[in-house]
């Protein structure tokens, strides 16, 4: 895979800032706060020489990895949420099923391409 | 009659387990839920008969083996404890059977999550009406085979796998205390009946404090308590009645049963009884501070178990056995409730069970939140309610025992915490304004009457079974004489822990600081004392290795090849082609030979 470029890794420490601050905020009205304020420290330095750009990265993925949540929220949907994996179908090819199985099997299929 | 409550929930689980495709998901449902109906109905009659009337009973099934040494029959002993054992399990039992068959619905395996739970509901009677260890070792292991297939319910997910495993390999080294302990029981004793080892046990054995240390090992892991805890919050990744029925309310309560059982011979070894008091004190404190910072809304109520159980053993190292009995029968209820109205919550809002992401369900939910309400309150012993019966008699006698003083102080800062993250629980969940995602709030409802009958009946056992239960379980305890002012500080720090968690949620929180981030010790805790990163690093990677270099290679692939299969094999080799070697086919070879045998014949009869 390819290295990413800076602006990838300034827009991904970033984001993934965001996620953890609600993590801890847990109030969206807090959280917006300090939303903003995080993103009033990412737009003083957006014009910055590159050499400084690539010191306040690492400064803040520093920073990031002191301050981030222990236990961040994870969507049920999402990988390692409470409902991945949750009931799968099995591929076709693995088992004879019976009629009622296949109307099963047919369900979930229809339901996982909406 | 008696027997009646032991095959009635295994008939129900082979039918709906064999036959689950034919009577299909409804019909399992009723079979499973009419099983356990008439078999909670057996039970209610035998707590009549015997805490009431005083006829305990024996009966005798058959027997199992019997050789010279040691005879082992199959029989029911009910009294007191396992009367009270037996409607704790079918209550709670036959109320997570009928609201399984709200949860559940659309889930495609309903009659194999039925049949498992009625098979569970099964080996647990099996393990309380027990009369000697070795049948009680059969209910030991089958709930926790049960509760393997249960965690592992949703076997395409990978963590649920994980969970599972790790659930039963922690268990099995509790199980290795047990096995231990009922060997050096027949040593000395040459008995495994409760009944014969209660009346020898008055004889000086020299290994009694090693039984009751290697019985108490099993009550550790079994009853999640500090050092084999690790296994219950993970065995969260099962489904939520599965939570409730088993690893709240009956199979994690198994292990202080054992040790109310194993009173009699707890009773002759004051160091185990030490010890007991030790691990149960930590175990309630270090629960309570995890709980208070976890997220998942199964996890809090999960550390609160292990928290609670703590008590029950922490009393057991007093010979309190009767006042922890007691407090298992009053958590049953109130644990359910929550574990059950955690449930519908999570039900409600589209599987979702991370409390940051709830709140304001209070107006949408009204049942559900009352519910997990008087459970809470009753968890954090508030004055009246079931669990305030029980837990503020722990702390009492805790606290007459003055040796063991740090115990009690453990224990009344753990009720300050249990109180913090009840608050905090019911705060976030359903009074706070709602975070939860479009999506999901849409759809939010109160769940069906499958699943809210359940917790109104659960809601007045958390209200009303403590007073009631106090007559019969607690007939034979002196309530402790303490100081007014002693008596009130479990119920100060309840208030105090209550008050502090909406003082920071209600008051601190909404003026823009977010107070928890730079808490160093939030992550701490929030991983439950780095346990299990010591746990992996420390011990397992160690055993690990130990296993593969030592064990394996040295042991299995070296010495015992060398000196078994391989060893034999190069030196049957090597003999015969020596002995091969001597048939030249020369004359003079074998007449060396022979004159050589003469010689050495002559001289040593000589």
């Amino acid at each position: 895979m390819a290295a990413l470029t800076h602006t990838q890794n300034v827009t991904r420490l970033y984001r993934k800032s965001l996620k953890h601050l609600l993590s801890w905020a847990i109030d969206r009205r807090l959280w917006r706060r300090q939303a903003l304020e995080l993103r009033d420290r990412f737009d003083a330095n957006k014009d910055v020489d590159h050499s400084i750009a690539l010191k306040l990265l690492q400064e803040g993925e520093a920073e990031f990895e002191r301050r981030k949540h222990p236990d961040p929220y994870i969507s049920p949907e999402a990988p390692e949420g409470t409902k991945w994996e949750r009931n799968l179908p099995p591929p076709p090819h693995v088992l004879e099923m019976t009629p009622d199985e296949q109307k099963w099997y047919d369900d979930v299929i229809k339901y996982g391409k909406k | 009659m008696y027997v009646l409550v032991l095959w009635l929930p295994l008939v129900s689980a082979i039918i709906s387990g064999l036959w689950g495709r034919k009577i299909g998901t409804r019909g399992a449902g009723r079979l499973t839920s009419t099983c356990i109906i008439l078999c909670w109905g057996v039970s209610c009659i035998i707590l009549y008969e015997v805490c009431l009337n005083g006829a305990a009973t024996y009966i005798q099934l058959w027997k199992w083996f019997d050789f010279e040494l040691l005879t082992v029959s199959f029989g029911l002993q009910i009294d007191v404890i396992s009367s009270v054992m037996l409607i704790v399990v079918t209550s709670v039992s036959l109320l997570v059977h009928i609201y399984s068959t709200g949860y559940m619905k659309g889930d495609p395996h309903v009659p194999r999550f039925m049949a498992y739970l009625s098979l569970f509901t099964f080996l647990m009677i099996v393990l309380v009406t027990s009369d000697n260890y070795l049948q009680l070792f059969i209910g030991w292991e089958g709930v926790g085979v049960c509760s393997y297939l249960l965690i592992n319910f949703w076997l395409t997910r990978i963590r649920a796998n994980r969970a599972a495993m790790k659930a039963m390999l922690v268990n099995r080294m509790g199980d290795i205390g047990v096995v231990l302990a009922m060997l050096l029981m027949y040593r000395e004793f040459g008995t495994l009946d409760f009944s014969t080892l209660s009346g020898l046990s008055g004889t000086d054995a020299p290994h009694m404090t090693a039984i009751c240390l290697l019985l108490l090992m099993g009550a550790v892991g079994k009853s999640a308590q500090l050092g084999l805890h690790t296994w219950l919050p993970d065995a969260m990744e099962g489904p939520t009645p599965v939570s409730a029925l088993i690893h709240a309310a009956t199979m994690v309560t198994a292990g202080v049963y054992l040790i109310i059982r194993s009173g009699p011979l707890f009773e002759k070894s004051p160091m185990a009884l030490t010890v007991v008091t030790i691990i149960g004190a930590l175990t309630a404190f270090f629960a309570a501070t995890t709980g208070v910072v976890q997220n998942d809304l199964k996890k809090v109520v999960a550390y609160s178990t292990c928290s609670q159980l703590g008590y029950m053993v922490m009393v057991c190292g007093i010979s309190g056995y009767s006042t922890s009995l007691f407090h298992l029968m009053n958590h049953a209820f109130f644990k359910a409730l929550l574990f059950l109205s955690a449930g519908s919550a999570i039900h409600a809002i589209g599987d979702e069970q991370d409390m940051r992401k709830m709140g304001g369900l209070l107006r949408a939910i009204p049942i559900t939140y009352v519910s997990i309400l008087i459970g809470s309150m009753s968890l954090m012993g508030f004055p009246y309610l079931t669990g305030f019966y029980s837990k503020d008699l722990i702390l009492e006698l805790i606290y007459g025992r003055y040796y063991i003083a740090f115990a009690y102080w453990l224990g009344s800062v753990s009720a300050l915490l249990t109180a913090f993250y009840s608050m905090r629980l019911v705060y976030l969940t359903f009074m706070t304004e709602t975070n939860a995602r479009q999506g999901s709030w849409d759809n939010v409802r109160e769940s069906s009457r499958a699943i809210t009958v359940p917790l109104c009946i659960l809601a007045l056992g958390s209200i009303f079974v403590g007073y009631i239960g106090k007559e019969f379980v607690l007939s034979n305890v002196m309530s402790p004489i303490v100081a007014n002012g002693v008596k009130m500080i479990p119920l100060l720090f309840s208030l105090l822990g209550g008050s502090l968690a909406l003082f920071l949620y209600v008051v601190v929180a909404p003026r823009g600081t977010i107070w928890l981030q730079g808490l160093p010790i939030y992550p701490f805790f929030n991983s439950a004392w780095q346990f299990n990163h010591v746990v992996n690093h420390y011990v397992i990677k160690n055993v690990f290795k130990f296993g593969h270099k030592v064990t394996y290679k040295v042991i299995d692939r070296g010495l015992l090849e060398i000196v078994g299969p391989e060893g034999v094999s190069k030196i049957c080799i090597r003999l015969s082609q020596k002995i091969s070697n001597l048939q030249s086919g020369l004359i003079f070879h074998y007449a060396l030979t022979m004159i050589s045998f003469v010689v050495g014949f002559l001289y040593a009869t000589a």
